[in-house]
């Protein structure tokens, strides 16, 4: 079962991914038909529902892959220094992610938005990438519960016979952790990576559809239902489904991916 | 000192610092654009901005707050609240919190009671998909659609009627949630000897699941409890903004994007007050719930 979720979540990523690369190129050679939900509310002269939505999820895509493996990354490294560090800072850093954890992701995004949004005005030279700046709150609001679970994975592990007979026979910390504990962390950590994806797509989308993510020009699925949420309230399904129906699918097939892996690894450790 | 008392003083200790850290970095902030400089009135705005976060001011993080207790205003313009208009706003948002926690609490346990009455394989496979699916809706989707579906203009002034669909649209994912984490903490319960016992002394399965199965694994539950504030709360900022509820979710996204920066320091701290305070009363709820964990806290 758990086999099957994994690859069915990967087969649908993959799918919408090549879908959405596939597009714009097929599209300028107009080598598909016209878009069938007509030309896009915001941008009509230049773009369509079609185009928007199929960029927008590789923007939504791109930001999850990336604020997924930089928060997993970091949540990687903290455990680590907290290992290596001993109790107190392990503690510490336990603490810092319990508090982290505590403030809801969209009310810290929020924050980082009006922070950057006062600097951007105060300096008109400072003109961060918009993705970059979405990327790195992501980073900043999603550490904290990959933190704890690897923190605990780590823990469960540095019990085990095998690491208490490598620091018998005289290995280092450092050589006991990079060499004896993170082989076996690693299918965990791209697993908690993988559940990472989704939860980001999904905290993006919210602020992006707030107005404090991306900017329209440059829209992900979350900001594109924000720009035209009126759309629906209008009845005017054909703007809004696409967008709605590829974010629903996308969320679903990376959690199927993540679930899938982390199964896997469940398994073979009972 | 006992240990709920001592998370209490450390939980408490969040709220001033969320105060000065939030003051400390607005504080750090440029509050002028190069454009804004040259006008009058924009200069006005400026000096308002200062006076309202006591820049300069001996003890200046201190001054939202005196405004608020002296019922004076705080921001600007049309966007100015006394401390009364902030407790209103926080009340309605604090009513739509708790009718949501309500209703996700009793749709988590109406799932959970009807994975275990389930009999059939497929509809057990049915029923435990659910949850995963409704992850994968966020809030702001279900708002819109509901929203659509109730005729619902953006900008009715009538929309305090929509508190109680807010609240259900609200309660949707966080009921999910509830229902997967009770059903799992259900079906370790069955797993367990006093179960059967139970049984085997003439309980009928519904009596045996209500007497004894659930109240311990409400247990999960109230573990679960601060996340879900959590999780409501980030609701609130979407149904507050979609069915145009002037309340606290509402206000602070109306201030974050107008710039009102004495406005966000005060509602981040309040904020940060309202999950200290769930924590608190979730670690008071399990101590007078469940009398082991007290015993193992004050053994450790």
């Amino acid at each position: 079962m758990n086999r099957l979720r994994f690859w069915i979540g990967a087969a649908v990523v993959g799918l919408l991914l090549v879908a959405s690369w596939l597009y714009e190129p097929l599209a300028a050679w107009e080598a598909l038909p016209a878009c069938p939900f007509g030309p896009d509310p915001t941008f009509p002269a230049t773009d369509t529902v079609c185009g928007r939505t199929l960029v927008g999820l590789r923007r939504s895509v791109a930001v999850g892959l990336f604020a997924g493996a930089a928060a997993a990354g970091l949540a990687l490294f903290l455990s680590l220094l907290g290992r290596w560090g001993g109790a107190w800072i392990d503690g510490l850093i336990a603490r810092g992610a319990d508090l982290a954890f505590a403030l809801p992701d969209v009310l810290i995004l929020i924050l980082i938005a009006f922070v950057v949004g006062l600097l951007r005005d105060a300096h008109p030279g400072f003109r961060p990438d918009a993705l970059l700046v979405i990327i790195l709150s992501l980073t900043v609001v999603g550490w904290a519960a990959p933190t704890r679970m690897i923190q605990r994975r780590l823990s469960t592990l540095a019990s085990q016979d095998f690491i208490v007979a490598a620091r018998a026979l005289g290995a280092s910390e450092p050589r006991v952790l990079l060499r004896h504990l993170l082989p076996f962390a690693w299918d965990y950590v791209l697993a908690i990576f993988l559940l990472r994806v989704p939860a980001t797509i999904l905290a993006e989308s919210t602020v992006s559809f707030l107005g404090f993510g991306l900017p329209p020009r440059e829209a992900s699925l979350g900001t594109y239902l924000g720009l035209n949420a009126v759309s629906l309230l209008r009845s005017e399904w054909a703007v809004m489904v696409p967008a709605l129906v590829l974010l629903f699918l996308l969320v679903i097939a990376f959690q199927w991916l993540g679930e899938g892996l982390l199964g896997r690894v469940q398994e073979r450790r009972t | 000192m006992s240990p709920v008392a001592t998370r209490a003083l450390k939980g408490a200790l969040i709220i001033p610092l969320t105060a000065l850290l939030s003051w400390v970095l607005v504080a750090a902030l440029p509050l002028r654009t190069e454009g804004e400089a040259k006008t009058e009135t924009l200069r006005s705005l400026q000096a308002q901005l200062e006076a309202d976060l006591g820049l300069g001011q001996p003890l200046g993080f201190l001054r939202p707050w005196e405004k608020l207790l002296a019922a004076e205003r705080l921001g600007d313009g049309g966007r100015s609240y006394t401390g009364a208009e902030l407790m209103r706003a926080l009340l309605g948002s604090l009513r739509i919190g708790a009718l949501a926690l309500l209703l996700s609490l009793a749709g988590g346990l109406l799932y959970a009671w009807a994975l275990s009455r389930t009999a059939g394989r497929w509809v057990a496979v049915g029923l435990r998909s659910l949850p995963p699916l409704i992850y994968a809706l966020p809030t702001f989707v279900v708002a819109l659609w509901v929203a659509r579906s109730t005729g619902l203009a953006v900008d009715d002034t009538e929309a305090w009627q929509y508190e109680p669909i807010a609240a259900a649209v609200l309660a949707l994912g966080p009921a999910a949630f509830v229902g997967a984490v009770l059903a799992g903490a259900l079906e370790e319960e069955a797993r367990r000897p006093y179960l059967l016992a139970a049984r085997a002394r003439g309980l009928s399965r519904e009596q045996a699941w209500w007497r004894h199965a659930l109240p311990n694994a409400a247990r999960a539950v109230l573990d679960a409890l601060p996340p879900l504030a959590t999780s409501l709360l980030a609701g609130s900022f979407v149904v507050e903004k979609l069915f145009h509820l002037p309340y606290f979710g509402y206000l602070y996204l109306d201030a974050a994007q107008h710039r009102q920066l004495a406005l966000v320091v005060v509602a981040t701290t309040l904020f940060a007050a309202l999950l200290v305070s769930v924590s608190l009363g979730t670690d008071l709820l399990r101590s007078w719930w469940d009398p082991r964990t007290a015993a193992a806290e004050d053994a450790r």
